[in-house]
């Protein structure tokens, strides 16, 4: 079982530097939603916030208690693969963390990204992989939660097509411009070639009415 | 062939302005919840007392779940929306907060100062802001009687979206027991 911690496991997101505290902040931002907030609870009852009937002290547990977080289990059901550990798991981590997008810097994948929310998802790929959970079940779970934007390759299918076919069709478009562009070059050279020897043509008629020299036709 | 050429240009610039008109009218950032709707992942969590919060055992009463971090500005504007709203439906609603990314001394020092409007939960591994798909906070859950995802706002939430949600949620009836 996990053990609840204050100070949590997530990475620090301020490089060394302590977060500011919050009487540094600014505290024009509250005043304005603070006075809304007066109207819409003017009827309100002052009271404290309510405390859920499911939170028990963590002291008074006994007996078996299920993990804190999140049982994935429920979520995910059984896993179909075999549970992974050593140099597979890092490969097979590794290649579910290049295929899921980084949702705090969403050029990213999480393999890529620093973010703490990348970090976590990795650790989280991880876990169900080492659990048994096939790659297919694990990326899935992500994209339950995030959609298929999760997805740095979005299935081929739907309008997603478009994503996939587009640089084909570009690249097809570019080919056969350059194929016109070239037939029609070569049909503007043979009218050039007609019309020069046209002219030529000509030229050796004018020869033979003039000086009775060579008019340029070959003999057949 | 200047009018050929014109045509070539609209044939391939129109298309491109209205996929431009189509994409501004969405925010990137905001990608809609495959959630909605569905059961909301259920969690235990500690909050900063020690006190654990099972979320399954506060089904049949709505439950207000908002992932904030004191180092996010919009947490801290809505966050004298998010008190009073805890105390106006004092009893009808739960409000629960899930620490995101965030120090629980930090989180303790905010409540101290400006107030809580209901428990802060250590998400330590982060595993329950994967289960619920959030990108970044402020994001809040709204969750129906029933167990299930009835809506969800990205960033600080407004007062009509929380009144009409909360109302919402309110009118539905309570899922059968046994």
């Amino acid at each position: 079982m996990r053990r609840a911690t204050r100070a949590g496991n997530w990475p620090s997101r301020t490089n060394g530097r302590r977060p500011p505290r919050p009487a540094d902040r600014r505290r024009a931002t509250v005043l304005p939603t603070l006075l809304a907030a007066l109207s819409f609870a003017a009827s309100a009852p002052a009271q404290e916030p309510d405390t859920p009937p499911g939170a028990a002290p963590a002291s008074a547990e006994s007996g078996y208690q299920p993990a804190l977080g999140i049982e994935t289990s429920n979520e995910l059901g059984d896993p179909l693969g075999r549970p992974l550990s050593g140099d597979e798991l890092d490969r097979a981590a590794a290649e579910v963390a290049a295929d899921l997008r980084c949702p705090k810097c969403q050029a990213l994948s999480i393999a890529d990204s620093g973010a703490a929310s990348a970090h976590a998802m990795r650790a989280q790929a991880r876990s169900l992989l080492a659990q048994g959970y096939t790659r297919e079940q694990v990326v899935g779970y992500f994209e339950q939660r995030y959609g298929e934007f999760v997805r740095l390759a979005p299935r081929a299918r739907g309008l997603n097509l478009i994503v996939w076919a587009a640089p084909a069709a570009i690249v097809l478009l570019g080919v056969l411009l350059v194929a016109l562009r070239l037939r029609r070059r070569r049909s503007a050279d043979e009218a050039l070639d007609v019309y020069l020897r046209q002219v030529e043509r000509n030229d050796g008629d004018d020869g033979n009415d003039g000086d009775g020299g060579d008019n340029g036709e070959r003999p057949t | 062939m200047n009018r050929r050429v014109l045509l070539f240009g609209f044939g391939i610039s129109l298309p491109l302005l209205v996929l431009l008109g189509f994409a501004f009218q969405h925010d990137p950032q905001i990608v809609e919840s495959p959630l909605i709707g569905r059961p909301a992942p259920d969690f235990r969590l500690a909050d900063l007392d020690g006190n654990i919060v099972d979320l399954a055992e506060l089904r049949g009463r709505p439950v207000i779940i908002n992932f904030w971090a004191t180092y996010c500005p919009p947490c801290i504007v809505e966050h004298p929306l998010l008190m009073a709203g805890a105390r106006r439906w004092q009893g009808e609603i739960h409000f629960l907060g899930v620490i995101f990314q965030d120090d629980p001394d930090l989180i303790a020092q905010f409540n101290a100062e400006y107030g809580r409007w209901g428990p802060s939960l250590i998400d330590a591994d982060g595993g329950v802001a994967i289960a619920y798909g959030v990108y970044g906070p402020p994001e809040t859950f709204f969750i129906g009687r029933d167990g299930v995802i009835v809506d969800k706002a990205i960033g600080a939430v407004s007062r009509d979206q929380l009144l009409d949600v909360a109302n919402r949620m309110l009118a539905q009836p309570a899922p059968a027991t046994g």
